[in-house]
């Protein structure tokens, strides 16, 4: 048989596969808080028909934790930069700044829980009206479990980056750590904006 | 005659074939093993011996609704304390029902059909070394394995089990106190299905991941099996649903053990009194229950739908009628499944105008339902049908979706769900339009890819008794339950005999539990085939069942990598049989026009690397970066 030419029916090659993964946990993150935000519209539905619905002011704390992860981001995103210009130095720290940002998160999370506690919010309610705080404890909190992930995946970055394995032709890594962490930060402040506003 | 070599970028996939020649040990071949055929077997054997405990379950409980009033002695030596006397505790009865629904549902025909066949076929059939992620792959398995000993541990707990029902409705569930089964029964009960959703999200990432990014050339999707179609949107619907089941969970586990509310309000406690908790409803559970539980329906049913267009094309030797259409309709139905599921709840006191909207989106599942049906029967006619047990269950799953899904338009009907909900005909339906359609699937896929995963072939006649019993005991177990149900009777109760208008029914419920054990027998026949031709069958050969698929041109012997050299591309669609300019009624995929296979090869991509150049230890530069970053050094 001569020579024959395959039709290039190729398989799609523009992302790799681990980018592709993480896009789909964003995708099943992203569906476990909206089941939470709608469960929380149904229930301020119910509350406010029946004058049960607590209102109160978000922690100043929680507003602190979304200026930090904003920081975060911007360093984030210059260690991905840096990789890109193969600038393959710079990686660690900025990795490692990101990651104290990500920890100073967690800091003010915990403070603001302190500072709900301070004001008779717990998560358990003892009057209906109060269940606004408990998906305020629920909603953060499985936010903060999902920062402890990306803090994991952040010290696997500096490791890698320190054994110099992150750089321009190997940018998977880096790649989805700043998809995660990019993520992070602004489900963080749409979830904050939804409290706030709801 | 010369065979082309091509060149393609495949990096992913020829980091596997490094590997072939490579041994693993032991535990990284059988326990550990990040070989997807070899992970497909476990799940497949996982869910064999799931499935066989929830049928015994079934029968234990059939025998209780067959004979309320009777005393078995053999029944206080199985269960001890639970059938004191020779009868089932009332609340162990209701223990094996919730937990005969959970793990048929998602243990048999979730992990066991979805994980068997998604991990078996996905990388066979669309041309790739392995799934995109083999450790992702095995960490699927193993919380799998992990979450079904964590539910069958429920049953060595002194409370029993969970007993809520399988869908754990609170606030039985959500109370500690309120049934012997609702205490450490349903905690153990929540934490397996929290492994579970683990599982089925990491192995439903893995299985989308590389349907999209790692086709061989010439896997369009348009060329791609219906199997692997069918095996990709119950991916996507698991990963849109499992997270919102999560979230239910979530807020169950705080009712019951941080004090929150979200489900609860207003409970009185019988012996206990008046409960703290304010605020909640538990209408909101049965929502996000329901958004994963109506997708639910269709990730149990859309692979035994692929699986049976397979086999039903490769049997009949016909090209499957309306290929783009099936495709349409597994995709129309896998949309709708998603803005449904408030027919589940008709009766909870939904704006009458809301319960509407889902009756009609309801019903419109009915149209991709029957153009899938029809185009199975128009790929029947006149085919050259070889009726192997493969084709056999396959042919009984179209049964079971036309007489299930039938009265599955009753039940979409708000007017008359009002007054079937909770009897017997919710039980017939869904039995006969998931159970046993999907179990049909499941046996299909068994028979026909039986020789792929073990070499070997099974016994057909046993295969056509057991698809005969099976068959007639299904219908037999379930048709007069329809009857039943509109008569009436109610699910989950424990003895009818106390209730006298219920007495005309008692003969009809021994016929029941008769024909359950008939196809309890069966599936003994089943399990003695199956074993049996694991290492005494005959031996298979290349492509048993002249088939199209790419999975038939892998080597018999499982290798790590699938293929010894190169993977075969693809020329055309899967379905290419009977063409009238071949002498041969098939023409598999990889196969140029003459026959000739022609196979690519792809360079493993050359990256730079400065690892490998580096002199200096990970802790220098990891703290000579913030000099870098400082600015005192240059690169």
């Amino acid at each position: 048989m001569s020579s024959s030419t395959i039709q290039n029916n190729t398989t799609p090659k523009e992302f790799s596969p681990k980018t592709v993964i993480i896009w789909l946990l964003i995708v099943a993150s992203t569906m476990l808080f909206l089941a939470f935000c709608s469960a929380y519209f149904v229930h301020q539905g119910d509350g406010l028909r029946n004058n049960a619905w607590l209102k109160f002011d978000l922690p100043f704390e929680f507003w602190l934790s979304a200026g930090i992860v904003l920081i975060s981001s911007f360093f984030m995103q210059m260690a991905y930069r840096a990789a890109q210009k193969d600038d393959i130095y710079k990686i660690p720290s900025l990795l490692t700044i990101t990651l104290i940002c990500g920890i100073a998160f967690c800091i003010s999370q915990f403070y603001g829980w302190l500072n709900l506690m301070d004001r008779g919010l717990f998560l358990s309610n003892k009057e209906p009206a109060e269940i606004s705080a408990s998906f305020v404890y629920v909603i953060s909190a499985a936010h903060f479990a999902h920062i402890i992930g990306g803090l994991i995946l952040l010290t696997v970055g500096i490791a890698r980056a320190s054994k110099l394995q992150i750089h321009k032709k190997n940018l998977v890594f880096i790649n989805i750590c700043k998809t995660y962490w990019h993520f992070l930060g602004i489900l963080w402040i749409l979830l904050l904006l939804f409290l706030y506003f709801a | 005659m010369s065979t082309e070599t091509l060149t393609a970028t495949h990096t992913h996939q020829d980091e596997h074939a490094h590997h072939e020649h490579h041994e693993p040990s032991f535990i990284r071949k059988y326990v550990f093993s990040t070989d997807h055929k070899m992970i497909s077997k476990q799940f497949l054997i996982t869910g064999i011996i799931m499935g066989c405990l929830g049928m015994l379950m079934s029968l234990l409980f059939r025998i209780q609704l067959a004979w309320p009033d009777e005393s078995f002695g053999f029944l206080e030596s199985l269960l001890g304390k639970w059938a004191k006397g020779g009868k089932i505790d009332p609340n162990y009865y209701m223990a094996l029902v919730t937990i005969h629904g959970t793990i048929m549902v998602f243990y048999v025909l979730t992990a066991g059909l979805s994980g068997t066949f998604s991990n078996l076929l996905i990388p066979l059939q669309v041309g790739a070394r392995d799934m995109a992620s083999p450790f992702m792959n095995m960490l699927s398995y193993w919380f799998f394995f992990a979450s079904s000993v964590v539910l069958l541990s429920s049953f060595a707990v002194e409370t029993g089990p969970a007993s809520s029902g399988w869908t754990v409705y609170p606030p039985l569930s959500a109370l500690q106190k309120a049934m012997p089964g609702s205490g450490l029964g349903t905690t153990l009960w929540l934490v397996a299905i929290i492994l579970f959703i683990v599982s089925a999200l990491l192995g439903g990432i893995n299985y989308i991941v590389t349907v999209l990014n790692m086709r061989t050339k010439g896997m369009s999707m348009n060329r791609l099996p219906l199997t692997i179609w069918a095996f990709l949107l119950t991916a996507c619907l698991g990963l849109l649903s499992f997270p919102v089941l999560l979230g239910a969970g979530l807020f169950l586990i705080f009712d019951r053990s941080f004090g929150t509310s979200f489900y609860l309000s207003d409970i009185y406690l019988n012996g206990i009194g008046a409960m703290t908790n304010s605020g909640g409803s538990p209408i909101m559970y049965q929502h996000l229950f329901w958004f994963l539980g109506h997708p639910e329906v269709y990730i149990i049913l859309l692979p035994a739908l692929g699986i049976t267009s397979e086999v039903i094309a490769t049997n009949a030797r016909k090209p499957i009628f309306g290929y783009s259409a099936m495709v349409i309709s597994l995709l129309s139905i896998a949309v709708l499944s998603f803005i449904v599921w408030g027919h589940h709840m008709f009766i909870t006191g939904m704006n009458p105008f809301l319960g509407t909207v889902f009756m009609y989106v309801t019903l419109i599942i009915a149209v991709p339902s029957a153009v899938k049906t029809f185009n199975y029967l128009a790929t029947l006619w006149k085919g050259n049908i070889r009726f192997t047990p493969a084709m056999m269950f396959a042919i009984g799953l179209v049964s079971f979706f036309i007489s299930g899904g039938l009265t599955g338009i009753y039940l979409g009907n708000a007017a008359l769900d009002v007054q079937l909900h909770d009897s017997y005909f919710v039980v017939a339906h869904f039995h006969l339009v998931m159970g046993s359609a999907a179990i049909f699937g499941m046996f299909s896929g068994i028979y026909h890819w039986f020789p792929k995963m073990f070499g070997r072939m099974m016994n057909n006649t046993l295969g056509s008794i057991h698809f005969w019993l099976t068959f007639a005991s299904a219908y037999m177990v379930f048709f007069p339950m329809h009857f039943m149900g509109l008569a009436g009777v109610p699910r989950r109760y424990y003895q009818f005999s106390l209730i006298p208008e219920f007495g005309i029914w008692m003969n009809v419920n021994i016929f029941i539990t008769v024909s359950a054990f008939l196809g309890g027998a069966a599936q003994l026949l089943f399990l003695y085939n199956f074993f049996r031709s694991i290492f005494k069958g005959k031996p298979a050969t290349q492509n048993p069942w002249e088939s199209n698929t790419l999975e038939w041109s892998a080597p018999i012997k499982h290798l790590h990598g699938n293929w010894p050299g190169d993977i075969p591309a693809v020329y055309r669609g899967p379905h290419e049989y009977s063409r009238p300019d071949r002498d041969l009624d098939y023409f598999p995929q990889h196969e140029v026009g003459n026959g000739e296979p022609v196979h690519y090869e792809a360079p493993a991509e050359t990256q730079k690397t400065y690892a490998s150049d580096n002199k200096d230890s990970a802790t220098k530069v990891f703290f000579s970066s913030f000099a870098h970053l400082f600015l005192l050094k240059k690169a």
